[in-house]
């Protein structure tokens, strides 16, 4: 690895926020091109952080300042992506179901996907069926995800799905699901493509449904 | 030989010989009605109905609703979402503005704070197991003052703010408990979540530095009177179990078998740690058959107090709306076969 991304990548994995921006900077500054400050300085970074996850090695806070750590280093390099044309990986629409005000593992997922290079679009909580519909509409996500704490508001995410189904716009989207009560077998037994466990595997999931 | 339920209690978490396993059953307020409802009995009159043997006594402070109902504020200052059945920390105060000397902290010597606590240890305290209830009490009680990410970053990032901030925390609970112990309570009760549902949400290494020393100031007093400590924390727990031993706590809920097996959990802590809860509020009370919940009764018994002590039965959580009747009065009837 070419020393700029390898200082990057160490100061996301370390999780430091301040000194990213400007170890972005430094990367661009010695020509290397955006697309790669992202996918080898950035995003594999972030992939290690979740793996760092999945071994115990790391747990939220060490996970969130990485996380942080990319977004103030995006702030950087973004202009500089656009100018050059690089795409995001895919689009997620994010969410926690109706009747549901919890966003804690929510916000998580959505800084593990931001981190595998998704453009994630967050509808916030207590999201309604129709408000899923019309951003499924809007943004055309390959994923949409859905988030839930409490076994009261697990119901909702099955409403959402067959809402979605009979708007027509199912088929377009992969649907994965998560929350501390959520399991395999009700992803499955509701229709959804997917489950993750935490955020990390969130990410993991979502990559698969671009394959 | 009959014995009173704060007897009852107090044997089985020391694991002493009990006539039988004491029960609980604690209930949201929506769920509350809806039992009251259906069995014909008032919400008040619910504890002794369902068959409770502890009551947890809280501050005498109503909180305060914003103007337009949506947010309950409590004693410390954080705003609760009222909408809905689970806890949910709408508004942290200390969010955007962190100046600790600027925060107006509440007063742990305000006069009437334990009234309603002093009133119910008068009525009640000879036949229940008492302990004040300490629910978020350091961790949560930090992340919802703080905010949840702006917390954990302050662990990542600075600790000298976080040990300042669960500082000022420490101080005001211990002043507390103290009040508390001189009212007469019989132990101490304590709620704050350490893990999720796949591993702490900090690491064992933060705990230590952060938490640990804190709860240990906030057990003392009640170590000293021999008086047994009470812990709800919620998903995997396990890496710190031990130090939780260690610095004095004798019953461990809510015990959820999805997340803490109980056969690990009695095979590694058997006559060290008492247990309450067991029974799924995540699965078999609100999926089950009413059979099932029944055996899942016997199945919690059987593994967690196979000596026919050391345990509190009772569902994992409080039990929401989603659960439905036929399995409340399974889940009593399974009680009631323990007499």
């Amino acid at each position: 690895m070419k020393p700029e991304l390898e200082r990057l990548s160490d100061a996301i994995i370390d999780g430091e926020v301040d000194d990213a921006p400007s170890l972005v900077q430094a990367a661009l500054d010695a020509g290397i091109v955006p697309s790669e400050i992202l996918q080898t300085g950035m995003i594999e970074a972030m992939t290690e952080v979740g793996q760092l996850f999945e071994d115990g090695d790391f747990f939220v806070p060490e996970m969130l300042v990485a996380a942080l750590a990319m977004k103030s280093g995006l702030k950087v390099l973004k202009p500089h992506l656009v100018e050059s044309g690089v795409e995001p990986v895919g689009t997620v629409v994010i969410g926690t179901v109706q009747g549901d005000m919890h966003d804690i593992g929510k916000n998580l997922v959505t800084m593990m996907l931001e981190g595998a290079g998704f453009k994630v679009i967050d509808l916030g909580v207590d999201v309604k069926p129709a408000t899923f519909i019309d951003s499924i509409r809007v943004n055309q996500p390959q994923v949409v995800a859905m988030s839930a704490l409490l076994t009261t508001t697990m119901p909702s995410m099955k409403v959402t799905i067959d809402a979605m189904r009979a708007a027509g716009v199912l088929d377009s989207v992969k649907v994965m699901i998560g929350g501390a009560p959520v399991t395999a077998e009700f992803a499955t037994a509701i229709g959804a493509d997917g489950f993750a466990a935490d955020a990390s595997q969130a990410a993991t999931l979502a990559q698969t449904f671009l394959a | 030989m009959t014995m009173t339920r704060k007897e009852r209690m107090r044997r089985s978490i020391q694991h002493q010989p009990v006539d039988r396993i004491p029960t609980q059953i604690n209930y949201t307020a929506g769920m509350g009605q809806l039992m009251a409802d259906h069995f014909g009995v008032s919400v008040a009159d619910l504890p002794e109905f369902l068959g409770n043997h502890m009551i947890r006594v809280d501050l005498s402070h109503p909180g305060t609703l914003s103007a337009d109902g949506a947010v309950r504020f409590d004693w410390w200052g954080v705003g609760f979402d009222t909408k809905e059945e689970g806890y949910f920390a709408a508004v942290s105060p200390l969010k955007e503005n962190r100046d600790l000397d600027a925060y107006p902290w509440p007063d742990p010597l305000a006069p009437d704070l334990l009234n309603d606590a002093a009133h119910t240890i008068a009525t009640m305290g000879d036949d229940y197991f008492i302990t004040p209830n300490f629910g978020f009490v350091l961790f949560e009680r930090a992340w919802t003052l703080r905010g949840f990410e702006q917390f954990f970053v302050d662990m990542a990032r600075d600790s000298g703010f976080t040990e300042a901030l669960l500082d000022r925390i420490t101080d005001i609970q211990l002043q507390l408990i103290h009040r508390y112990i001189d009212l007469g309570v019989d132990g101490g009760y304590f709620g704050d979540d350490y893990g999720a549902q796949k591993n702490l949400l900090f690491s064992p290494r933060m705990w230590r530095r952060y938490i640990k020393p804190r709860l240990a100031k906030l057990f003392a007093p009640y170590i000293e009177r021999g008086m047994p400590i009470l812990m709800h924390s919620d998903g995997q727990i396990q890496k710190i179990l031990p130090d939780l031993v260690e610095i004095g706590l004798t019953t461990l809920n809510p015990v959820q078998p999805e997340v803490l097996d109980h056969q690990w959990l009695h095979e590694n802590f058997a006559g060290k740690l008492a247990f309450y809860g067991g029974v799924s509020t995540q699965t078999v009370l609100p999926y089950g058959k009413p059979a099932e919940v029944k055996a899942a009764v016997q199945q919690a018994i059987t593994t967690l107090a196979p000596e026919k002590t050391g345990l509190l039965i009772a569902p994992s959580h409080r039990m929401m709306t989603d659960i439905p009747m036929q399995n409340v009065e399974a889940l009593l009837e399974a009680y009631r076969a323990l007499a």
